[in-house]
Formats: structure tokens, sequence, C-alpha cells
């Protein structure tokens, strides 16, 4: 702009120059028509004096122009922050995560029992629908505080299903409600309701295919009743009467240490109300791409579990990196009753993990275990499974589907074995 | 007997975890009929509906880890 500005300047006094040139050389010309000249002259520097007042005037209005987009560009990055801004909620504290979670695990269960077959629409009790919240505060040193409250929802729990009953009913359960202090090298103390030192020693599993088939055999179909086909009866047994894997002490409410670990090592210890007491050894280690997970674990079960003097429980899961895996379960109880038998548990199951889809990684499994003396001595219960579990991982999403027989051989009962088979889905959301 | 059975079962568990526990590195064990780790269907890579929200992001690696 302000070159154009100088040349109509220079042209202007170029102009002024030669005309003035030219009255000169018309020497003493006539008086009026310089006169008229002059004008001329005065009328063309007007012109051009007024051009450039045109000139700025337009400058300063594209000036203004451009402050103006320049405040509102500024403006609207203003409120994409406070947008953002308004998506978190803020603590005072300077690193706190405190997390919202849950999963939803449905599915359409089939049941035989010799006499008759029904369906029921179930939630999974191997690994129930539930609504959580984790927090943890670290507090600038090595000390960490947290908690968790988790709920249990269930409708129609797998478990509770049975001939009698093929409405279980819904409610929520607490599973969890803890506050726990950490430290890397003291360990951790955690005090509520959550998982005692025992819970899960014989449930550890590298399958992939736990939520359709595991160790906990009762949670797939437990509440289903043994039938008497020579008799035609319906018994009052359950298949949960008969079947047990024996898993310490599930949740309490009690007081729990875990140490730290030590080359994969780590023990854990916990009193819960009751008057019982735990212990737990665990192990978890990976070599290359080969992971094994153990645990092995007593209690002393005071009033939690009825007529039981102590638990005995382990597992030992190895994932081998083609995908094949193997895991064993063992459990035992002693009666307060020094003349019962303990009861025992054996369980094992064979994997294989592998890639059919690109969506995730499929597992199949195949597993088999006993369990005797548990309702009454002379008893021993079979089962048998196999098992696929689609693993969306990226969509949170497992599809799965499953068959598992049971057999009881009873000297008090001659009943039919019960053959079960469900499909369905759990999603992490 | 039952009783001799399982602590053999036991002892050979302990002496073969003993003697694994020389190489490898530890990770940490979640059992599958648990929550399971990773993502989520809505709430994607971080797998629960962060609430607050932790300013370091070590500390939030380390919130996984536990």
């Amino acid at each position: 702009m302000k070159m154009k500005r100088y040349v109509r300047m220079a042209t202007g006094a170029a102009l002024v120059i030669f005309l003035s040139s030219q009255v000169q050389a018309s020497g003493s010309g006539s008086m009026g028509g310089s006169e008229d000249m002059l004008q001329e002259l005065k009328r063309m520097i007007e012109q051009q004096q007024a051009q450039l007042d045109r000139q700025a005037a337009e400058i300063s209005a594209l000036k203004e122009q451009l402050t103006g987009n320049s405040e509102a560009i500024g403006t609207k990055a203003d409120k994409a922050d406070v947008a953002d801004n308004d998506k978190m909620v803020i603590s005072s504290k300077a690193n706190v995560n405190v997390g919202l979670y849950g999963h939803v695990n449905r599915a359409l269960l089939y049941v035989n029992n010799g006499d008759s077959s029904k369906w029921y629409s179930v939630d999974n009790s191997n690994s129930q629908t539930r609504l959580g919240l984790n927090a943890l505060v670290d507090t600038g040193s090595d000390w960490k505080i947290g908690g968790r409250i988790e709920y249990g929802i269930y409708s129609n729990s797998s478990s509770a299903v049975n001939n009698l009953n093929t409405n279980a009913g819904s409610g929520f359960s607490l599973r969890w409600a803890e506050v726990h202090v950490a430290h890397d090298t003291f360990g951790k103390i955690s005090l509520g309701k959550g998982d005692t030192a025992s819970n899960n020693s014989a449930e550890v599993d590298l399958s992939g295919t736990s939520v359709a088939s595991y160790a906990g055999i009762s949670d797939m179909a437990g509440g289903s009743l043994w039938y008497e086909g020579d008799g035609g009866i319906l018994t009052g047994t359950t298949i949960s009467q008969v079947f047990s894997d024996f898993d310490g002490l599930s949740r309490q409410d009690r007081i729990r240490y875990d140490t730290p670990s030590f080359g994969g090592f780590s023990l854990a210890g916990s009193a819960s109300s009751g008057d019982a007491f735990d212990g737990a050894l665990l192990y978890n280690r990976k070599f290359g791409e080969t992971k094994v997970a153990a645990a092995l674990a007593a209690a002393n079960p005071g009033d939690i579990v009825a007529n039981a003097d102590s638990i005995l429980s382990g597992s030992i899961s190895v994932l081998f990196p083609m995908g094949f895996n193997a895991t064993f379960s063992s459990g035992y109880l002693d009666f307060e009753d020094g003349n019962r038998d303990n009861a025992t548990n054996w369980w094992t199951k064979l994997g294989y993990q592998t890639r059919l889809l690109e969506s995730g990684i499929t597992s199949f499994s195949i597993d088999y275990g006993e369990t005797a003396d548990r309702r009454q001595e002379d008893e021993t219960a079979k089962t048998w499974a196999v098992a696929a579990v689609h693993n969306m991982m990226d969509w949170g999403t497992e599809f799965y589907l499953a068959y598992r027989g049971h057999s009881l051989d009873s000297s008090s009962l001659d009943v039919d074995d019960i053959h079960t088979f469900w499909s369905g889905a759990r999603v992490k959301f | 007997m039952k009783m001799l059975q399982v602590m053999i079962q036991a002892g050979v568990l302990i002496a073969g975890l003993t003697l694994s526990g020389c190489g490898g590195e530890t990770y940490t064990y979640v059992p599958d009929h648990e929550l399971k780790p990773g993502p989520g269907l809505v709430t994607g890579e971080e797998g629960e509906l962060t609430i607050f929200r932790a300013t370091g992001r070590d500390f939030q690696q380390e919130q996984k880890k536990e």
C-alpha cells in the first residue's frame, strides 16, 4: 500500500514540474493561460489528495477488521480451553486417580438333569456383573493411599437357578469396600471387605477360558438338582453341595497384608471377622514369553465355613509362547469332626490360544476334575468340560460357549448325569 | 493318606517354584474371572472411566500396575 502511495505522489510531483517547465517555456504567454494552467494543476493535486485520503481510510478499516479477527480467534481458543476443563473434575490433590469400572456378563444356560431340560437367561456367576469405583492418591513420597468400592449386580445368577427356581431373583451384593496403604518397600495393607489372602488360591488360570469354564464348578449351574432316574425322584441335592474347589475364604471383612514381590514370590496374610485367618504364598513370573502363575494357601476358617477345621488350597498355571497352556488345582478341607474323612478336590485343564480371526484371540480348553467326600463320605463328584472363548480385546468384549458334564457316585444316591451348556458375552465397559 | 498326598503336592509345587525363581521377570497376575485387564468397550484403552485425572503420567502407569 505504501509503495502505491509513493508512486502516486511521485507522479503528482513530476506533473507539477512538467507543467511548471511548460509555463516557463511559454515565456510570458498570456496571463490568462497561466491562470488556467495553475487552476488545472490545483485541481489535479486536490484529486490526488482526495485519492490518498480514501486509501488511508481503506487501510484504517482493514486494520480494524484484522484486529477484530484476531480477538475472535483468541476468544474461540479460550472457549475451547474452558470446554476441555469442564469435562474434568479437578481434585485439590496433585496426583489423584478415581475411576469407574465394571462389566456385564450374561448368558443363556441349558441344563438337562436326565429327566427334563430347561433354558435360563442368567448372570454368569463365573464372573458376576459388577460396577466399582477405584481411587488412588500418590502422597508424593513412596506411600500411596487408595480405596475401592465394588458391587455385584445380579439377576438370575447361574449358580442359583434350578428346576424349582427358574427366577432366582435380583439384587446387589457388596464385593469390595476397602481402603489400602501401599509402599514400594514395605508392602501393602488393606482394611475392609475384599479378597482374603487365600481367595483365588485354587483358581489361578492362564487359559483365557475362565469366563466359561474354571475350577469353580458350581458357578455355572450349581443350583441344579440331581435326579434319580430309577425312582423318578428329583432329589434335594444340588451340584454345589457335592463340588468345591475349596478356594480359601473368599471375600470377607478383614485386614490383609501383602509383601512386595521378591523374584516373583510374595506372601499375603489376612485376619477376618469370625475368628478366621489365612496365609498364602503367591508366585507370578515370566520367562521370555512363557508365563507362570501359582498360589498356595492355608486357612483357618473360624466361623466362616461351618464344620471346617482348616482348608488347604493351591493351583498353578503355565502359558507357553505357542498358546498351549496347562492348569492344575487342588484343595483340601479338614472337618472339625475327627472321625469324618476330609474332603478333597483336584481339577486340571489343558488349553490352546490362537488368532483365528483378526478381531482377537480365541482360546479353547478341556478340563476334568473330581471332588470327594464334600457332602458326605463315600461320595465322589466328577466333572468334565470343553470351552471356547473369543476375546475381542480392543472392544472389551468376549463371546463364549462351554459344555460341562457332571456325574455323582454316591452311597446314598443313584442319580443321572447332569449336562449343561451355556453361551454368552462378557462386555467390559 | 489324603493329607500326605496334599502335602506332597504342595512340596512339589514349592520346590518347582523355588527352582524357577532364579530367572525371568515379575508380572502382575489378574484372575481372568475377575475384572479383565485391558480396554473397555466405551472407556477405551484405560479400561475405566476416569473421574479424577492424575497429573503425572508416571503415576497413571503405576496405578495401572496396581
